[in-house]
């Protein structure tokens, strides 16, 4: 009897273990199901054809100028330090993913999704973030409907060159100023998301205002945005800050080794135990 | 600084969240499509299909499952190669 007790008992322990280690799981297959569940699709990014040709020309003309230099720095990066290829696997797949995660804002009523290219600059640098943004824009064109090929260069100069440089650029300078890690990787976050949106609102306006006035189309644009993009940038900023210190914590030379120009606040942080 | 940005962020949603036109189309609704819509329907244009069309049937789940799962699996394995392997001494 006592036996059968012992077997009992620790089989239940066993299975309540088991819960604990897989609800993480459960809870992403349950997310998983709800997001992949076929509804009728909402496009996301600039989709096809809203962009007039000579605006769609002008921004693949800009766009192609980031890429260029994105490519070559990719290149010499890649030659001096194989190893850095997973890390621009892992930042290339989490834009793709982050950019199509489509997420409800209740407050506003209606939903929008992260961007991710934020945290790839900080993890990668701004103009390999560019390149990887671009490309999981080209994949989201071809084959989920999400965006277009027409107005790829422009949701690349929001998405991958706003979000990325000003996310960048608010690290970099937070980090040079001894912002800690975490509020550094929170206001890259919110600041690339929301200069994502911003860029986003002034494509729109430059190419579809008419005879009526840029600014004003613009603010209107970016105003109806901002219910919206204003709490889901928080939502991108938090993520950034933990995905970044969680990196910093485990591999602090991973970030050191992509961005020189911080190495010296960010070693000063981790001895200080931050 | 950031307690700045916050206070705009949630002050802002707010206050702008009370007269939103894009909530009219629903909550799973994209807002830059919405918006990006109605911008180009004011200006005579409007999007038109993808070039590749995914969505017939269940091709568009379809591209979505395939694109999450190897997302999913570079993240996973590179994450491992990098943070996991390298705390284990690997």
């Amino acid at each position: 009897m006592t036996y059968k007790r012992k077997r009992y008992s620790e089989t239940l322990k066993k299975s309540i273990h088991w819960i604990k280690n897989h609800v993480a799981l459960a809870l992403a297959l349950v997310l998983g199901l709800f997001i992949l569940y076929p509804t009728p699709v909402y496009a996301m990014h600039i989709a096809e054809g809203i962009l007039p040709a000579n605006w769609a020309a002008i921004w693949y003309g800009i766009a192609a100028v980031f890429i260029t230099i994105g490519v070559i720095v990719i290149r010499r990066r890649t030659k001096e330090n194989k190893r850095l290829m997973p890390l621009f696997g892992l930042a290339g797949a989490a834009i793709f993913l982050i950019s199509v995660f489509p997420i409800p804002v209740p407050i506003s009523g209606t939903s929008s999704h992260p961007v991710g290219t934020p945290l790839a600059a900080i993890l990668v640098g701004p103009f390999v973030s560019t390149v990887l943004g671009a490309l999981a824009l080209l994949i989201q064109a071809l084959f989920l409907a999400h965006g277009g090929l027409t107005t790829w260069g422009a949701n690349i100069i929001s998405m991958a060159v706003a979000g990325s440089f000003v996310g960048f650029s608010a690290f970099l300078l937070l980090r040079r100023l001894n912002a800690p890690i975490a509020v550094a990787g929170f206001t890259a976050g919110i600041l690339g998301d929301w200069a994502t949106y911003a860029v986003t609102s002034f494509e729109l306006a430059s190419a579809l205002h008419g005879s009526g006035s840029l600014w004003g189309m613009f603010g209107a644009i970016a105003i109806a945005f901002a219910p919206t993009q204003l709490p889901l940038g928080i939502m991108e900023g938090i993520f950034t800050a933990a995905v970044v210190v969680v990196v910093y914590q485990r591999r602090p030379e991973l970030l050191t080794h992509v961005i020189p120009l911080t190495t010296k606040p960010m070693v000063s942080t981790v001895k200080e135990g931050n | 600084m950031t307690v700045a940005i916050l206070i705009i962020a949630i002050v802002g949603s707010l206050v702008l969240s009370t007269d939103n036109t894009v909530r009219e189309k629903g909550i799973w609704s994209d807002a830059t499509d919405v918006l990006s819509g109605k911008a180009a329907e004011q200006a005579g244009r409007g999007a038109r299909a993808p070039y590749i069309n995914t969505e017939q049937g269940n091709m568009l789940v379809f591209f979505f499952c395939l694109g999450g799962v190897a997302a999913g699996f570079i993240i996973g394995y590179n994450w491992r190669r990098l943070l996991v392997e390298k705390d284990k001494g690997g």
